[in-house]
């Protein structure tokens, strides 16, 4: 029986339209990963600044984990949402918008969204959902053995 | 510590408030369960008390909301019926008898705050396109070319707080929450009493 698994670095995209968003999530990440104890520490980072661009990226990289902006140039959040969901169910993915309406926190759980960040951003909201990322990739990976 | 008051009877409500902040606590009111969810997701709360009946959406179906998208912290539940839900951390029987209450209160810590880590070279080149964004508005306004304008203040309003620009935001935030409202001829003067705010902000 094989039991070394070899553990592939996780993988993250990052999708919004402002490049300073993005910067400042992924230096937050990166520092939120390294100063609490959290299992999952080896990162590639992946970016998208549009839907089309997410969509693509998405395809290519299979990534574990999306932080999604609902309101895109070029479409909505909660459809690339689903499309995210059909190709990779297992995908967690933060929806993250300035609008934090129950409409559109429910809209996001019915599409399949694991968490839900209102921006501005805190390291407060990153961090929970970064604990609770990491209790939900324990979940899949004893279910995958 | 910081308490989110989820009741929708505002006496009750008024009540808690008195006896808390008597005593050090900072407490916010949320007169519904749709208000509590979006509150809570801010993440600035120790502590809610969550009322189990409430309007809009009730305390049960707010807490399993929150639970489901990762919020860890405590909940406390307030109802006159025995509530055995999972996922609240406590169940207080109505009506609250405040020394119970804050024998009760003693046994939650305060959360520590994190800070945002923010680069200051990033910070300096957030703050030089803030500028850049609002001499770009200043000509939109001049154009009347208002769909733009709109998904730039848009914008700001969704990324400059979290950049340490919270005036920003809010004052884009409000520009948003009035915008529809306004007609054709009240949008150029709307716009520049906007700009003028920005301006008086300490970009910089």
């Amino acid at each position: 029986m094989q039991n070394k698994i070899k553990v592939r670095d996780q993988r993250i995209l990052l999708v919004d339209d402002l490049d300073y968003n993005r910067q400042l999530l992924r230096h937050n990440l990166t520092a939120l990963f390294s100063q609490h104890n959290l299992k999952h520490k080896a990162f590639s980072y992946f970016q998208a600044h549009n839907a089309a661009s997410a969509l693509l990226t998405f395809s290519q990289q299979q990534p574990d984990l999306v932080f999604l902006d609902i309101e895109l140039p070029d479409g909505s959040g909660i459809e690339l949402l689903k499309r995210f969901k059909q190709q990779k169910p297992d995908c967690f993915v933060v929806m993250v918008s300035g609008v934090s309406t129950l409409d559109n926190v429910k809209a996001s759980i019915a599409a399949g969204a694991a968490s839900f960040v209102v921006k501005p951003f805190s390291a407060d909201k990153i961090l929970a959902v970064l604990k609770q990322f990491d209790r939900y990739f324990d979940k899949v990976v004893n279910t995958a053995d | 510590m910081n308490l989110l008051f989820a009741e929708d009877d505002a006496l009750l409500a008024q009540l808690f408030m008195l006896q808390a902040q008597s005593v050090g606590y900072q407490v916010f009111w949320a007169e519904n369960g749709d208000i509590a969810v979006q509150q809570a997701l801010s993440y600035q709360f120790d502590l809610i008390f969550m009322d189990v009946q409430m309007p809009v959406l009730d305390g049960i179906s707010a807490m399993q909301m929150l639970r489901q998208l990762g919020y860890d912290r405590p909940i406390i539940a307030m109802s006159a019926e025995k509530v055995t839900d999972a996922g609240f951390d406590l169940a207080l029987t109505k009506p609250l008898h405040w020394e119970l209450v804050q024998h009760k209160l003693a046994q939650f810590d305060v959360i520590p705050q994190l800070t945002l880590e923010i680069p200051p070279e990033l910070k300096n080149a957030y703050a030089a396109h803030v500028e850049q964004s609002l001499h770009q508005l200043q000509m939109l306004a001049d154009s009347s070319q208002w769909a733009d304008f709109s998904a730039i203040v848009h914008q700001l309003k969704g990324s400059a707080g979290s950049f340490g620009f919270e005036e920003i935001s809010q004052l884009a935030d409000q520009l948003q929450q009035t915008w529809t409202t306004l007609s054709e001829q009240q949008k150029p003067a709307r716009a520049t009493y906007f700009l003028e705010q920005c301006q008086a902000c300490k970009i910089k």
